[in-house]
């Protein structure tokens, strides 16, 4: 009974939230879950819930796994809207489950979730599987390290927990020496764009988890993730399902000898749908069933308004402060645009979860690896556009490339006359929203000129 | 023969967990303002090292079990270490790793025996110590920077600074860190060199002293322009 009330209370928050237009994605279990903090116990789950965690790609391979979990007929409950901590998932969870009998009604529950809050979610034997993705250095200030993150992971979970690993991960990998259930695992063969050396100082995963000797690399795809083996022991990456040949400028990959279409033009995202495909495959789906979500009825993503500032391009990468990984990807993708370009980063505030503005990850981005040959300009911005500034240079960039600007509303302005090219922007939460109203109102502002 | 400092970055994969290589860049970066180029050498585990070649040693913080590599690696160099500290070799050790200098390191209720080479030892706290700190060195003040361990350290003497905002050795210390000499430990982390131009021009300063070089201050660079910022927008208001 108690259990029934305290779902309509969930459904009624949410019906609220709806009729005075505020969030209602997280706040309606943040006071269900006062009145009953296991109330989540208290649910009847489907056959499969299905977690996806890990420091980045989490929300990308949801997506995938959900659009062709959907489109083969499972009726899916997920967080779309990316509310991956308790509360999100809680408020999910309720809203999607009957009052009387308390089931939730799916074939599947998937949901992303943070990494430090699995165990607040679910009791131990909750998840049929869990993806893990990566475990890279994330917020420093919250989560400390990768190594404690996976142990906050692997006690999260028991013998019943199917896990999908990425294996090219040697931390993720940890868990294939701890954890009792079954396990598969995904890797990345050798490609084109791989690296004989990491790219930066940042050398997680450099020993081995079993003998602490160190780990020999073959090759990087980036950060720490490559193909290794222990140089003492028998550690070593064993991959279930292998993708290889990826091309970012068509936009393919194998998987196993499937030829597989990436939705977008960046490495991680063969690493999301390597994962969703392996998944899918051992959830039972056939081959053909997969690869026709993936490569015929193409998942497609929100796009976001495209923007032009004097006619000239622009492209806003958001990059995840505290984690450098976000960021070694936009200068990747930044070295993939081969004209004149006009690049803007910075930001005002570290986090928006803690008051914290610890800035050591600024000096875990190798921004050596930027190639500035056809950089024309690079804009720093907010309150921290000096320690950026100095970051840059002390990446070997030339100062002279470097404009710092003291007050944001003038960088309309400052672009338009002192830079050229395709403009890219490589900022956080708070500064994309700034630079994309600022961007709005000066179109805005030219075509009322026009 | 132009002169060259020479810098050792001490277990570079193992212990740095915070952009800490970005110290060695402060340091190779003041010593080139005055006109002083460097030479980085990152040693590692099994790595012999030439004490006596280094004019500066550095050293990051890391995870509990990279710390517990370090120590069982470290043990062929104590000797070699404790001469260093005595000559007045200039050795910095940011966030936790001046731990495996002390007695021992308790952690997840096991004591780990360190190198002993100071009298001092660290106990795991019930709850991560996270956040800002601002120091007193010196007359420099302040030295800004962060902390994240879960350890609080017990020791008597020699401390590194006086705390005039933010987190001690423990919480009935108003002091952080250790100094012996010119051996500068601290749980500050990060990239602490690069925050603090100004301790990171005293090091300097100090250095070309013994060797009798003239000190020329630059204080336009972009990280003073950034301590600055930061006092004004997060110490001073």
């Amino acid at each position: 009974m108690l259990t029934s009330l305290l779902i309509f209370l969930n459904k009624l928050i949410t019906l609220a939230c709806k009729i005075f237009k505020k969030n209602g994605t997280v706040y309606p279990a943040s006071i269900v879950l006062k009145l009953n903090k296991d109330i989540l116990e208290k649910i009847k789950y489907p056959k499969y819930v299905i977690g996806v965690t890990g420091s980045s790609g989490k929300g990308s391979t949801t997506s995938l796994i959900a659009h062709i979990l959907k489109s083969n007929g499972y009726k899916v409950v997920w967080n779309k809207s990316g509310s991956n901590v308790l509360n999100g998932a809680a408020t999910l969870i309720m809203n999607n489950s009957s009052i009387i009998t308390h089931k939730v009604k799916a074939d599947v529950l998937l949901l992303e979730l943070d990494e430090s809050f699995i165990k607040e979610t679910f009791k131990k034997s909750t998840l049929t599987h869990l993806v893990l993705t990566n475990i890279t250095r994330d917020q420093p200030a919250r989560n400390a390290s990768a190594e404690i993150v996976l142990e906050k992971i692997i006690n999260s979970i028991d013998e019943n927990t199917h896990l999908i690993l990425n294996a090219d991960d040697a931390i993720v990998n940890k868990c294939t020496l701890k954890h009792k259930g079954k396990i598969t695992t995904y890797g990345i063969d050798k490609t084109k764009y791989s690296l004989d050396k990491p790219i930066s100082y940042c050398l997680d995963g450099a020993y081995c988890p079993k003998c602490n000797n160190k780990l020999i690399y073959d090759y990087y795809h980036y950060g720490h993730l490559g193909k290794y083996k222990c140089s003492n022991c028998d550690y070593k990456r064993k991959v279930d399902y292998l993708g290889s040949k990826i091309d970012l400028e068509k936009q393919t990959m194998l998987i196993e000898k499937n030829k597989v279409h990436l939705y977008k033009d960046v490495f991680f995202i063969a690493y999301s749908t390597l994962a969703a495909y392996a998944l899918s495959k051992e959830l039972g789906l056939k081959d053909s069933d997969i690869l026709k979500n993936l490569n015929i009825n193409i998942f497609e993503t929100e796009r976001m308004k495209k923007l032009k500032l004097d006619n000239r391009e622009i492209n806003m990468l958001e990059s995840k402060n505290e984690n450098n990984l976000s960021y070694i990807q936009s200068l990747n993708y930044i070295n993939q645009y081969p004209k004149n370009k006009t690049i803007i980063l910075g930001f005002d505030n570290v986090s928006r979860r803690y008051k914290y503005n610890d800035i050591s990850w600024l000096y875990d981005i190798d921004f050596s690896i930027l190639d500035t040959k056809n950089i024309d300009r690079i804009f720093c911005i907010g309150r921290f556009r000096f320690d950026v500034a100095a970051r840059l240079i002390n990446s070997g960039i030339d100062p002279d490339e470097l404009i710092l600007v003291d007050d944001i509303s003038n960088i309309i302005t400052l672009l338009s006359e002192n830079s050229s090219g395709k403009i890219f922007t490589m900022v956080c939460f708070d500064m994309t929203e700034i630079l994309q109203n600022l961007f709005i109102r000066a179109e805005e502002g030219d075509e009322d000129e026009n | 023969m132009k002169m060259k400092i020479k810098i050792a970055h001490l277990y570079y994969d193992l212990l740095n967990l915070y952009g800490e290589q970005g110290n060695v860049l402060a340091l190779v970066n003041a010593f080139k303002l005055q006109d002083i180029s460097s030479a980085v050498d990152l040693l590692t585990v099994g790595d012999k090292i030439n004490w006596n070649k280094y004019d500066i040693i550095y050293i990051g913080s890391g995870t509990e079990n990279s710390l517990l590599i370090v120590i069982e690696d470290f043990k062929t160099h104590i000797k070699d270490f404790k001469k260093a500290v005595k000559d007045g070799k200039y050795i910095i050790a940011t966030g936790n790793s001046h731990e495996i200098f002390g007695k021992f390191i308790e952690m997840n209720n096991q004591k780990h025996e360190a190198l002993g080479v100071f009298d001092y030892y660290a106990k795991q706290n019930p709850k991560r110590i996270v956040g800002e700190s601002f120091m007193e060195f010196e007359g420099l003040s302040p030295i800004i920077g962060f902390q994240n361990r879960n350890t609080v350290m017990q020791r008597r003497g020699n401390y590194l600074f006086s705390v005039l905002n933010g987190y001690a050795d423990n919480y009935k210390s108003s002091y952080e860190g250790y100094r012996e000499n010119n051996f500068f430990g601290t749980y500050m982390l990060g990239p602490l060199l690069i925050r603090n131009p100004h301790f990171t021009d005293y090091i300097v300063k100090s250095i070309l002293k013994e060797k009798k070089l003239a000190y020329e201050e630059t204080l336009n660079t972009f990280e003073y322009k950034a301590y600055n910022e930061y006092l004004k927008n997060f110490y001073e208001s």
